[in-house]
């Protein structure tokens, strides 16, 4: 009985991770500092999107 | 009434419907029509409690990409895997049901109209709140869209009492389907055995199938090779186009201004892209997941991005020394899958079960277009933020490289298994019409996530009582129909 429990409490705890309850904490930057990217969907053409470590930063942030 | 397994299909039992299966799906089809008045027999595969032997029978191998081992992903006893759900629901959107310009092969040949009347039996039955309209966050491309996140209803509670008082539901367990003997075009009786070697025929005027988005594709595709093809004649998407929703942490925002995403202190929000930008982007529907970040998350994450930016470092330090502090929020995304034929269940006849039917295997991957739409879903968010300057975005490592590749760890996916059995407008195109019917038999039917087409990017459940009760609807108009005749 005691076996029973133990499994169905992880059945259920991994039936409740897919649903989001395990979230991973802070993640590590790795692409080139200053890679840029132009938008081209955006309506305004003008527009630039700096990622920066992983940051989607404006020019101006820098 | 619960009834053991040598009681099963006695010579003489008069049975309008077998259903197989006491999950999201089978049992609120059992229980509505032994409600209505028709003679119902529930089999259940497993035991009422959970057990090995049962949940043995759900092993399988896994071809293509990381996924989750096929015996924890479901549960195979009373209430089937509505006993690890975790209650969150939202229907499908409207736009879930059309040809996307990004894959035709999203449409499903009903109307999202088609469901709505049963948005809320479904909900009742489930214990859903009723969630709020979208709204749309101008410029972003985005809409915010709510979830009912309750109670996981367990369908083997919510039917306890019809199970064990109903005078016209026979219920019984370890009752595994083995086979559907078919002749002209119907399903003659269905054949069941239990763990100790009995085997039962079950004669009915319809069966239902509704044993889970992997199950019902392989138990067809067992029956159909026993029927030498006369199953289903056109078996072409038999298992294939199988889906699920792939889950994974995208990033970590910061926020300046949390109210213009209508983020209070402390929230779950969801956001989602709205039609216009799925056509525009070419890419499917993808659910943006905001959550609470916790104060030394949040005090990490902020010396990251001051750290990089002077002007940004100075705003926030302006901001701190009036009271405010900008709040961090951690960002996950659960999105919709394109259907491919290559995404499939099959039978592996190099391992065979308990009960000797072949175990199941899956072959499983992203597409391109799964890869696009997560990237471009998060960008949209990334670039409203930084656009109206209320926060910014920090990718998920993963999502910064080229090629990008979906983390083989984690979350991965929601478990929510859908395809294999697609409904569509003809045999060609898939398993089930659009009652749900198996094109090629008149009186076998099949319930849950199997049918869908196309799968959104909202958890399957409400959908799938949605369609359950729809079925029960037309079943018990067809009953109806014979009698009167």
């Amino acid at each position: 009985m005691r076996h029973t429990l133990t499994r169905r409490a992880l059945l259920r705890l991994i039936g409740l991770a897919g649903l989001g309850t395990l979230l991973t904490g802070t993640l590590a930057m790795r692409l080139p500092e200053g890679h840029s990217t132009r938008d081209t969907s955006k309506r305004d053409s003008n527009d630039e999107r700096l990622v920066v470590s992983g940051w989607l930063l404006n020019t101006q942030d820098r | 009434m619960e009834i053991p397994f040598a009681s099963l299909g006695k010579p003489g039992d008069s049975v309008d419907v077998c259903v197989i299966g006491t999950g999201a799906a089978g049992l609120p089809i059992a229980a509505r029509l032994a409600e209505r008045g028709h003679r119902v027999v529930l089999c259940e595969g497993g035991d009422i409690e959970f057990s090995e032997r049962s949940q043995s029978l759900y092993r399988g191998t896994v071809v293509g990409g990381a996924y989750v081992p096929l015996d924890t992903a479901r549960l195979r006893y009373l209430g089937g895997s509505t006993n690890h759900w975790g209650g969150v629901c939202r229907p499908l959107d409207p736009y879930d049901f059309a040809a996307k310009p990004a894959t035709a092969e999203t449409r499903w040949p009903i109307e999202h109209s088609e469901l709505v009347p049963y948005y809320g039996e479904a909900a009742q039955i489930l214990d859903v709140l009723p969630i709020g309209p979208d709204s749309e966050l101008p410029g972003s491309g985005l809409r915010r869209i709510h979830f009912s996140i309750g109670e996981s209803v367990h369908t083997r509670t919510r039917y306890a009492s019809t199970i064990r008082d109903s005078p016209r539901l026979a219920f019984c367990s370890a009752a595994n389907l083995m086979g559907l003997e078919t002749r002209d075009g119907r399903i003659t009786s269905a054949r069941f055995t239990n763990y100790e070697g009995g085997v039962r025929d079950v004669h009915a005027r319809f069966y239902v199938l509704a044993c889970g988005g992997i199950e019902n594709s392989r138990l067809l595709l067992w029956s159909n090779r026993q029927s030498g093809g006369r199953l289903i004649r056109n078996a072409d998407t038999l298992g294939r186009y199988w889906m699920d929703h792939p889950h994974a942490s995208i990033g970590q925002a910061l926020l300046f201004d949390p109210a213009p995403l209508g983020l209070d202190r402390a929230y779950d929000a969801f956001f989602a892209p709205t039609p216009h930008a799925m056509i525009a982007r070419n890419i499917l529907n993808c659910g943006l997941r905001l959550h609470t970040m916790g104060p030394e998350q949040n005090l990490a994450l902020t010396e990251d991005l001051t750290s990089l930016s002077p002007s940004l470092k100075q705003r926030i330090q302006t901001m701190q020394a009036s009271g405010v502090a900008p709040k961090g929020i951690i960002l996950r995304a659960a999105w919709e899958q394109e259907p491919r034929r290559e995404n499939r269940i099959e039978l592996d006849d190099t391992r065979l079960d308990s009960l000797g039917m072949p175990r199941c295997r899956l072959s499983w991957g992203y597409s391109s277009l799964d890869v696009r739409t997560l990237r471009e879903s998060v960008l949209m968010l990334g670039d409203y933020l930084r656009q109206t300057d209320i926060g910014r975005l920090k990718l998920a490592d993963w999502l910064t490289q080229e090629p990008i590749l979906p983390p083989d760890t984690g979350e991965l996916v929601g478990r929510h298994h859908m395809g294999g059995t697609r409904m569509a407008a003809s045999a060609s195109q898939g398993i089930v019409d659009l009652d749900c019917r198996v094109f090629d038999q008149d009186n076998l039917y099949i319930g849950g996530s199997s049918v869908f087409p196309g799968c959104g990017h909202a958890n399957p459940t409400l959908t799938i009582v949605q369609l359950a009760m729809r079925m029960a609807d037309h079943l018990d108009a067809r009953l109806l129909r014979q009698t009167i005749v």
